[in-house]
């Protein structure tokens, strides 16, 4: 066999999409790359989960928690001969007692995330080789929550508008805007549903907007002595438009049936998650544009949930 | 040189070498040929007599049948079949070409062409709706059309960041270069292009789409595209909008091209095989061979044709799916929805069921778009995307269609009529804008659809729209059967209809051109005509008039009656002839073709209504010279096709009067071919006229056609022979006696004959003519007119061209001798002054020069000399027949020359001096020849021939042997033997002869 230019490891998982749930077991193959050959104390695998923190408007450091830490001795000391070596691995996933497995997310203050190390210990006299690679873990939900689409509908017009002084509500322009969520309890890999009418509206309509926002929270105590963290207590917010798609634009067809539809961003997120010290939610804004400026919004608390 | 003629009993020679006869029965193959050809043949003057056979068996029957010239009522040509043996079998002739009495035979041909109709009307329906893409995109780009347009600055602006792309990998990147692109900057600058910078700034974004893609930059590609598909959304130049539709989708459509070819590329990748390739490529690299060769396979694809999601990797189906992710993720409505109808094709990698479900939901994602004529657009491209992936499926456009529809409820409000306002345009203009894409939706729909789909359209329509340019479209694409059952009530709402572009005589036109296919029913077609008309009839622009009128004159060819159709051609006329008046008329012919060119089709349905009517003379009127010459021609072509013979003066009249245009659009400048197609369509009309017995009438109508036509031979040409064929007839009808009469007809068919063939340029033609009317003429006993003929001939002779190396000459002697056989002598001239004639005429042709060089002329000179002495010996043939007791043939009521002399001395012995002299002069001939030839050859064994066949007596064996003797031994000398079975027969003959 050839003498490879360098030494080194490459890691390859069996799945192309590298998505595991909890228990599966995760299988997968060491290149190791061996120019000249060379002996070795062992060669490590450590598949580690962590979720990271971060307080919005702090730079204090929040010490990360492990959800999982699986360690494997793949190979023991000896001897690695010139050219590539196969070494197969597997292994489970699954969480430490005391916290649950998260699904991998990368927020802007939250992220959670999976990675499998390996290191190639190669005595005092030679570098120590290392290689990660990060791999995703969906965690599913009792059917239960999910089951049944919790749909809701609105209705818009002057009289239920929160934010206007009722005296004013006659001088508004009149609209009536009606329509349904199909679920608020959302399926992850489905697109968010429904439909949107406009049965009148005086002032001509410059577009409707569908703006899906996600709020990240973390618990304050978590910047101060670590002592009380499982107390959680005031919880600080950072809201984040992570979508906005325009639904309509212009005068639409009073009467006619616009879909609301968007697919859910994979990157962006993840199910709804809430633990005592921090959480993701998310919201849907539905926004009536009139060519005036003015703009009606409907706020939606929806929830995001990833089935069996 | 003592020749004396053998003798030759020609009956009993014909009747020991006869084969016996049988009749053959009605199962002969020719048969059916023969009926084909009888007519022609009957034109065709009666065959030569040199071919030694009876000519016609002319027994003599009662001649007393009626004179055709005092009673032109009975029918001759029933007393004519008993003269022609072929009569049994041949129906036409029974069944006269004369008037026609009932309507039986062009009606027949109408209903055969009604079905022909319908059918070309489905199939015309059926192709229009196939019409594809390609060839509306040109339509649509050459109807709308502006000089300038003012487009946002930011459009102008090239891609200048193009390095900036390659280094944008992530995600994140991507989403905020998306995002930073799509939002508004504030105070657009606006600037002015014309249409063609317009074009080609999207040209150029074109080009750089392929070449982004081709550098992998694909974050750039998205990006033109995004910024193409904007445009479609800028509805400032509402009345260009259709044309940048057009060019926006062709990027769009090359983009979903490399995105489907490159995913599918992935799918065909075998990641096996790859790894295998690689790692040997790595091996080869290692050992330093330099073998540069990289081979490129062409990686064979192992998806099988009808691949399904199964078939793919799960690396081309996550890139694919990424691909929706991004494209889902576009904030603007418009952009998003014409990138994932672009890509629609790749749905296949992800799923195989799931087309209608994605076209539906495009379909009402389609009605966020607010303005009308952006969303009527996208619909469009949906249907074209939708039709390729997926074109069984017809429930989203459905759906399209219904929204269209409700939407024109919308273009009441004030607040429309505003925008209207802004942007410059009136509401119809408005609606011509929507109508392509309208029409594309429309075509989707209505393809197959079932009744019930129709009924539903149908009702939208009338609950909304009500508007004609959305009816023209409905009734263009909806089958006709769904409607043409209630053809009334769908006039009535023709007429309700609110006006757009297309108006109420456009939206008739449509609705005829549906009814040719399918007719409404019986009881409704009258009321259906008048309402309709009633409208059509008041129709202020002739353009629209005439081409509504083309399509209701079509229906009416087809469904209605002549008489409907007589109104509806003079209501054409009146129409035309007002607009005259008015001036109007002016490049009004372009759009008269499609009217002409049905009429002249048709020109024949209902006894020809058509041209005896004049009404279609009157619209020809309106043709330059050169067009109304084409559809001249046109007009006799069908006529050709379609007429039987025809003796309806006023069909003959017009039609006479077409061919006199044809005829009088010729010059002498025309092409000759342009010449002889156009005298054969006239020719082909004159042999159409038959007044039946009626022959004195005819002959004018030939004299007429003289005049009228006297710049084309060949139509003179037909001329005489139609006329000699005229004689002929009226000799049959007298069963071979003319009376007073008859004679004196026959005399002025003659003189026709006499007068009209000098005017004949082509000698030869000439020639040809002056033989037959001479045979006619000896027919019909007029001996003068006879004798003037074939003196005419022998005096032209000289002139005529050495055609083929003389062998036109040789045939034509040939005729002309068979003939000389029973012509009597003259009285004062003796026997033989035309024999005479003709051999001193054919010196003088054979000295004639003709032009050319020397090499050239020279050897015509030789071939001409040769051809004279082959034409000598047949004329030795017909001295041959003149000695004999009896003439092999004779003419009925001719005295020909063996009656007239009964082989006097003195007859014998001049007969004897003109042989020896013609033997004498080809003998001469032969010895003048140079040299050795196969001419030469030939001759002399022509010559063997004669001497051995015509003469006896030892004076013509000595010149036999001699003659004989001279050549063999010049054979044996050169050692060829060629003519060994010749002379074994000479031989033969001459060792009975002579007892050798």
């Amino acid at each position: 066999m050839a003498n490879p230019e360098h030494s080194g490891i490459e890691i390859q998982l069996s799945r192309f999409d590298r998505i595991y749930r909890p228990l599966e077991t995760v299988t997968g193959i060491l290149l190791l790359t061996a120019k000249d050959g060379w002996s070795h104390t062992g060669v490590t695998l450590n598949a580690t989960g962590t979720a990271t923190l971060q307080l919005p408007s702090s730079s204090n450091e929040i010490k990360p928690r492990i959800l999982m830490n699986e360690s494997i001795k793949v190979l023991e000391s000896g001897r690695l001969d010139m050219g590539v070596t196969k070494v197969p691995f597997s292994f489970t996933v699954k969480g430490q007692k005391e916290n649950a497995l998260l699904e991998t997310y990368h927020g802007a203050y939250i992220s959670v995330n999976y990675v499998v190390k390996v290191t190639v210990e190669r005595g005092v006299m030679k570098r120590g080789l290392e290689k990660e690679l990060e791999f995703i873990v969906e965690v599913p939900q009792r059917k239960k929550d999910v089951s049944t689409a919790i749909p809701t509908e609105f209705h818009l017009t002057p009289s239920t508008l929160d934010k206007v002084n009722s005296s004013v509500v006659g001088r508004v322009p009149g609209f009536d805007i009606q329509g349904v969520l199909h679920r608020k309890n959302c399926l992850i890999n489905l697109p968010i549903m429904g439909e949107v009418v406009i049965n009148s509206s005086e002032n001509v309509i410059e577009c409707i907007d569908l703006q899906l926002v996600r709020v990240e929270s973390v618990s304050k105590a978590l910047g101060g002595s670590s002592s009380d963290v499982s107390k959680g207590g005031e919880m600080a917010k950072e809201a984040t438009e992570i979508e906005s798609l325009q639904i309509a634009i212009g005068d639409v067809v009073r009467g006619l049936t616009i879909p609301i539809y968007m697919v859910l961003p994979r990157v962006y997120t993840c199910p709804s998650l809430k633990t005592a010290t921090f959480q993701v939610e998310f919201e849907l804004n539905l926004q009536v544009v009139f060519e005036d400026g003015y703009m009606v919004t409907e706020n939606f608390p929806i929830s995001l949930h990833r089935t069996q | 040189m003592n020749l004396d003629f053998r003798q030759y009993q020609y009956s009993e020679e014909s009747r020991q070498n006869s084969l016996p006869l049988e009749l053959s029965n009605n199962f002969h193959p020719l048969l059916s040929v023969v009926k084909e050809t009888t007519v022609k043949d009957a034109d065709k003057p009666p065959p030569p007599p040199d071919n030694k056979t009876e000519v016609r068996p002319k027994e003599e029957t009662d001649p007393l049948s009626s004179d055709p010239l005092s009673d032109p009522l009975s029918d001759p040509l029933s007393s004519l079949a008993f003269d022609d043996p072929l009569s049994s079998m041949v129906d036409p002739l029974s069944n006269p070409g004369g008037p026609m009495d009932s309507s039986d035979p062009s009606d027949r041909g109408r209903t055969t062409s009604i079905e022909d109709a319908q059918v070309m009307a489905a199939q015309k329906f059926e192709d229009e709706l196939e019409t594809p893409w390609v060839i509306k995109k040109q339509q649509i780009l050459k109807t709308y059309q502006v000089t300038s347009l003012k487009v946002s600055a930011d459009f102008m602006k090239d891609e200048d960041n193009r390095e900036e792309g390659k280094s944008l990998k992530s995600v994140d990147r991507t989403k905020k270069r998306l995002d930073a692109l799509e939002d508004k900057e504030g105070g657009e600058e606006m600037m002015e292009l014309t249409q063609k910078e317009y074009v080609e700034q999207l040209t150029r974004y074109h080009e750089e789409l392929q070449r982004a893609w081709k550098a992998g930059e694909r974050v750039l590609s998205i990006k033109i595209v995004i910024k193409c598909t904007r445009l479609l959304a800028d509805t400032s130049v509402v009345q260009f909008y259709p044309s940048v539709f057009i060019m926006v989708t062709e990027v769009l459509d090359t983009f979903g091209e490399i995105v489907y070819d490159r995913i599918m590329g992935k799918a065909e990748e075998d990641e096996e095989r790859d790894r295998r390739e690689r790692e040997e490529e790595e091996k080869e690299r290692k050992e330093g061979k330099k073998s540069k060769k990289k081979k490129k396979k062409k990686k064979k694809s192992h998806l099988p044709p009808n691949w399904t999601t199964e078939d793919i990797n799960v690396n081309a189906k996550e890139t694919c799916r990424n691909w929706f992710y991004k494209i889902s993720s576009i904030r603007e409505l418009l952009p998003r929805i014409y990138m994932e109808m672009c890509l629609l094709k790749c749905y296949r990698f992800l799923s195989t069921d799931e087309y209608p479900q994605v076209l539906s939901r495009l379909a009402s994602m389609i009605r966020g778009v607010g303005d009308p004529l952006v969303s009527v657009f996208a619909q469009c491209y949906l249907a074209r995307c939708g039709g390729v992936v997926c074109r069984e499926e017809q429930g989203y456009a459905t759906t399209m269609v219904y929204d269209y529809l409700y939407g024109f409820k919308e273009y009441e409000t004030e607040k429309f009529a505003a925008s209207l306002n802004r942007m410059g345009v009136s509401l119809e203009e408005y609606l011509h804008l929507q109508s392509p894409a309208v029409e594309w939706i429309f075509k989707c729909v209505g393809r197959k659809a079932p009744k019930s789909v129709f009924t539903t359209t149908l009702k939208h329509y009338r609950d909304y729209s009500s508007n004609s340019m959305v009816l023209k479209h409905i009734i263009d694409c909806f089958d006709p059967k769904h409607y043409a059952p209630n053809a009334a009530a769908m006039v009535s709402l023709v007429k309700m209809a609110k006006p757009s572009k297309v108006g109420m005589i456009g939206v008739f036109e449509t609705i005829a051109e549906r009814f040719i296919q399918s007719p409404p029913p019986e009881e409704q077609r009258m009321l259906v005509l008048n309402e309709v008309w009633k409208v059509v009839t008041k129709c202020d622009d002739l353009k629209t008039y005439i081409s509504c009128s083309t399509a209701w004159l079509e229906v009416v060819l087809h469904h209605y009656s002549s008489l409907e159709l007589n109104v509806l051609l003079r209501d054409v006329v009146k129409h035309l002839v007002v607009a005259e008046q008015e001036g109007q008329v002016e490049g009004i012919q372009k759009d008269l073709e499609p009217l002409v060119k049905l009429l002249v089709h048709h020109c024949y349905d209902f006894n020809g209504v058509i041209l005896k009517s004049g009404e279609l003379l009157a619209i020809l009127d309106k043709f330059k010279e050169s067009r109304k010459a084409e559809h001249c021609k046109e007009l006799l072509e069908s006529f050709a096709k379609h007429s039987d013979e025809t003796s309806d003066p006023v069909l003959i009249n017009t039609l006479f009067e077409v061919s006199r245009t044809l005829h009088d659009s010729i010059d002498s400048l025309s092409p000759e071919g342009e010449q002889r197609h156009c005298a054969s369509l006239i020719s082909g009309f004159i042999e159409k006229i038959n007044y039946g017995k009626d022959f004195e009438r005819q002959l004018n109508t030939y004299v007429e056609c003289r005049a009228g036509f006297c710049n084309l031979d060949d139509v003179k040409t037909r001329l005489v022979l139609c006329v000699c064929k005229l004689a002929m007839q009226t000799l049959n009808l007298m069963k071979g006696k003319h009376n007073k009469k008859t004679a004196a007809f026959v005399k002025g068919c003659l003189a026709f004959n006499h007068i009209t063939i000098p005017s004949i340029e082509d000698a030869k033609i000439r020639l040809d003519l002056l033989v037959t009317c001479g045979l006619v003429g000896l027919k019909n006993m007029c001996l003068p007119q006879t004798d003037t003929f074939l003196k005419q001939a022998i005096v032209i002779v000289p002139e005529v061209a050495g055609g083929n190396g003389g062998a036109d000459m040789i045939a034509w002697v040939g005729t002309f001798c068979g003939l000389l056989v029973v012509v009597p002598g003259s009285p004062d001239l003796g026997p033989f002054y035309l024999m005479n004639g003709l051999q001193k005429a054919l010196g003088k042709w054979s000295e004639e020069e003709e032009g050319g060089n020397a090499a050239v002329s020279s050897m015509m000179k030789a071939s001409k000399k040769f051809a004279k002495s082959k034409c000598l010996l047949l004329m030795l043939g017909t001295c041959s027949s003149w000695a004999q007791k009896k003439l092999p043939y004779a003419i009925p009521g001719v005295d020909s020359n063996d009656t007239l002399y009964g082989g006097s001395v003195g007859y014998m012995e001049e007969l004897k001096q003109l042989s020896e002299a013609i033997v004498g002069e080809v003998v001469a001939d032969i010895e003048a020849m140079e040299g050795e030839s196969s001419m030469k050859d030939e001759l002399v064994l022509g010559l063997l021939d004669c001497l051995i066949e015509f003469f006896q007596g030892p004076s013509a064996d000595k010149m036999t042997k001699s003659l004989a003797k001279k050549m063999m031994k010049r054979e044996q000398e050169a050692g060829l033997d060629k003519n060994k079975r010749w002379f074994m027969k000479i031989k033969q003959r001459l060792g009975l002869q002579a007892g050798q």
